[in-house]
């Protein structure tokens, strides 16, 4: 995850565990951008939650401080009249694509990380795995054995 | 595995006093382990990750990630350019990588010798070593036969530009190629350490603690005294604590929390390198688009073919990059692909068109572990030198796939869109490499106690033993003096086992047995 440079911290909300109702507002508006339609389908919440629920105590603190580190700084850098989450889809895009081609190091990797965030959540859920065709587990799908590969001896 | 103790259910004040303690259960821990066991000694091998069964592995990506990578795969150097990809899980990496066996490269090995005076490690000597861990893995070359549309398609642009490449081998028994490798073998086909070395190790009296994550090294003058940590629960959270007094301390974590271990216990380095000389081999992405035919990059073996023309240690190369085939199940790919919304689920509808092949850069400059804040810090970033290499070997890449028919490719850059043709290559001339600007993996972190004749050339002694101690060792990828230029694997149960030599020859050791 990203080290944030000290100055920032101050600025940002005290250190949580979890993400709170503003952090998943921005991420849920983040998925729709970033998805595209029927994003509505996709619960990518529950997922992060658990997610970070896994992570210990630092790595929880960098992750879950994330979303309001964006909407915070979108706020001061790319003055877009309201919280990320209260923008217009078109507003939301352009203002993930200033972040996403800064050229700023720290801009462009915050809005990776709440990019691939997001999208790897999108699509290691069932609706998204569908939708570019991936029929996921073979457990369930396929009985074994199937077939064993040939590995014979050096050809 | 009936002598598994678990920081779950153990007490939650535990303490145990052993001969020896191993920290890790990857190649290096798991080979050292069985082979103290079988010499006699008392082992406690302590394990941060949890013990999984295949009964155990999903085949669900998202919950495979959580439940088996290091900071639920979400790990990345500290400027965030590169992700970092680690097991922790009983066999450590070994579980969730794609079997790749690979001998130590003769031209390294001499290298090592004559730079490093590691003179155990001639080509000679390390034979048997590899033949007798092959046949435990059960390492087998991969069939032409068997290789899947995407590495067959990679087989084939290889064979049209007459270029250098090869089949894997593999460390495999009745593989039905699922395509699951990298969220752990459902079927217990991929011989990993957790089905090998641990298991053998336990067989002969050792101990496996699981859910521990060591926090401290214990030390008093030249000795190492045992570890102290912290037992997990099941969400990976604090439960209690936890002190093993021993003998002989191993450290087996990995080459970034190996010396992230080793500098915050205050261990004394009279070389100055513990942390230094990260190797990572950084990879990146390189799709091709066969539209109409359905590839499944990530149905059968998914990584088979790889092309060997480029790599220095193989073959003298001086891009000296690996080209692997590679299969990326969708939540991976989906961070691949550039673009929004809907001109992004365009691009991946046609995922099941897509081939995927990964570089592996033998780097140039390293990076280095440091103490952050209660975590590693890992300093790196692509060196200038080592992104012009990159580019050239993606720019094979795309050579490859467009000669075996792709209408297109694909780099992991978030501005490049596509590539139809070799005159197109020079798109690549005006990409960025920087962090955010190019999707960068790290499969392979080592070099971080390297392993030499003198405190002045490395961490550790030619045993793996850190020179102001006479009882404390590493085993892992941290020992490799250089970047291997190939998958790690072997080398790292090849060099844990000169260790394992090393402590049962020397003093601290050998009075144990």
């Amino acid at each position: 995850m990203l080290a944030v440079p000290a100055p920032l911290l101050a600025a940002l909300p005290p250190a949580r565990s979890q993400f709170g109702p503003d952090d998943e507002a921005v991420l849920d508006a983040l998925k729709a951008v970033l998805y595209g339609p029927g994003a509505e389908a996709i619960d990518i919440l529950t997922p992060l939650r658990e997610t970070i629920a896994f992570l210990d105590e630092a790595q929880q603190a960098q992750l879950a401080s994330l979303p309001s580190t964006f909407d915070l700084l979108s706020r001061v850098l790319v003055p877009t009249g309201g919280a990320f989450a209260t923008l217009s889809l078109e507003a939301q895009a352009a203002a993930l694509e200033d972040w996403l081609q800064s050229p700023l190091a720290f801009r462009r990797q915050v809005g990776q990380a709440l990019r691939q965030l997001v999208l790897a959540h999108c699509y290691t859920h069932p609706v998204g795995q569908a939708a570019v065709g991936y029929a996921g587990p073979w457990l369930g799908r396929h009985l074994l054995p199937v077939h064993p590969l040939r590995f014979g001896e050096p050809e | 595995m009936n002598q598994r103790l678990s920081g779950n259910t153990v007490e939650p004040e535990f303490q145990r006093r052993v001969q020896a303690v191993v920290v890790g259960t990857g190649p290096g821990g798991s080979t050292v382990a069985k082979r103290l066991s079988e010499a006699g000694i008392d082992v406690m091998m302590v394990e941060a990750g949890a013990y999984v069964p295949a009964r155990e592995f999903s085949q669900n990506e998202g919950e495979m990630m959580r439940k088996l990578y290091r900071e639920a795969g979400l790990r990345t150097t500290d400027n965030g350019a590169m992700a970092m990809l680690q097991g922790s899980v009983v066999g450590g990496s070994s579980v969730v990588n794609y079997l790749d066996c690979f001998r130590t490269p003769d031209t390294l090995l001499y290298d090592w010798v004559k730079r490093f005076g590691l003179t155990e490690l001639t080509p000679a000597r390390m034979k048997p070593r590899f033949e007798k861990i092959e046949e435990i893995l059960h390492v087998r070359k991969l069939p032409v036969a068997n290789l899947n549309p995407n590495n067959d398609l990679l087989r084939r642009g290889t064979e049209a530009l007459g270029w250098k490449g090869d089949t894997f081998h593999r460390n495999a028994k009745d593989c039905y190629g699922s395509g699951f490798c990298d969220l752990g073998c459902s079927y217990n086909a991929k011989q990993s350490a957790a089905l090998t070395f641990v298991p053998l190790a336990t067989s002969t009296g050792a101990t496996l603690l699981t859910d521990a994550r060591v926090d401290r090294v214990l030390v008093s003058g030249e000795r190492a005294n045992g570890v102290e940590g912290t037992l997990l629960d099941e969400a990976r959270q604090p439960r209690g604590r936890f002190r093993i007094d021993a003998d002989l301390v191993i450290v087996s974590g990995g080459a970034v929390h190996t010396p992230y271990l080793l500098l915050s216990s205050g261990v004394d380095d009279p070389s100055g390198q513990l942390g230094h000389n990260f190797w990572t081999h950084p990879g990146t992405p390189v799709c091709g688009w066969y539209p109409g035919t359905r590839v499944a990059n990530y149905e059968g073996v998914k990584q088979g073919w790889y092309i060997g023309e480029f790599s220095d240690v193989l073959n003298g190369n001086p891009i000296g990059a690996l080209i692997e085939g590679i299969g990326a199940p969708p939540g991976i790919t989906a961070t691949i692909f550039p673009g929004l919304g809907l001109e992004r689920q365009r691009q991946l509808a046609r995922y099941n068109e897509f081939t995927a092949a990964g570089i592996l850069l033998r780097d140039s400059v390293p990076g280095r572990i440091t103490v952050g804040k209660g975590r590693p810090g890992i300093d790196w970033s692509l060196a200038p030198a080592d992104a012009e290499r990159m580019k050239l070997a993606v720019a094979r890449c795309a050579e490859a796939w467009l000669a075996s028919g792709a209408s297109a490719v694909l780099t992991g850059h978030s501005r490049l869109t596509s590539i139809r043709s070799t005159a197109e290559l020079a798109k690549l001339d005006a990409v960025g490499w920087g962090a955010g600007e190019v999707a960068l993996f790290c499969f392979h972190q080592m070099g971080t106690a390297r392993m030499a004749s003198s405190s002045k050339l490395g961490v550790v002694s030619p045993t793996g033993r850190m020179w102001a101690y006479e009882n404390l060792y590493v085993a892992d990828s941290s020992l490799f003096p250089t970047a291997t230029g190939v998958n790690p694997q072997l080398t790292i149960y090849a060099l844990a086992d000169v260790v394992a030599d090393g402590i049962l020859n020397e003093s601290a050791g050998a009075q144990l047995h």
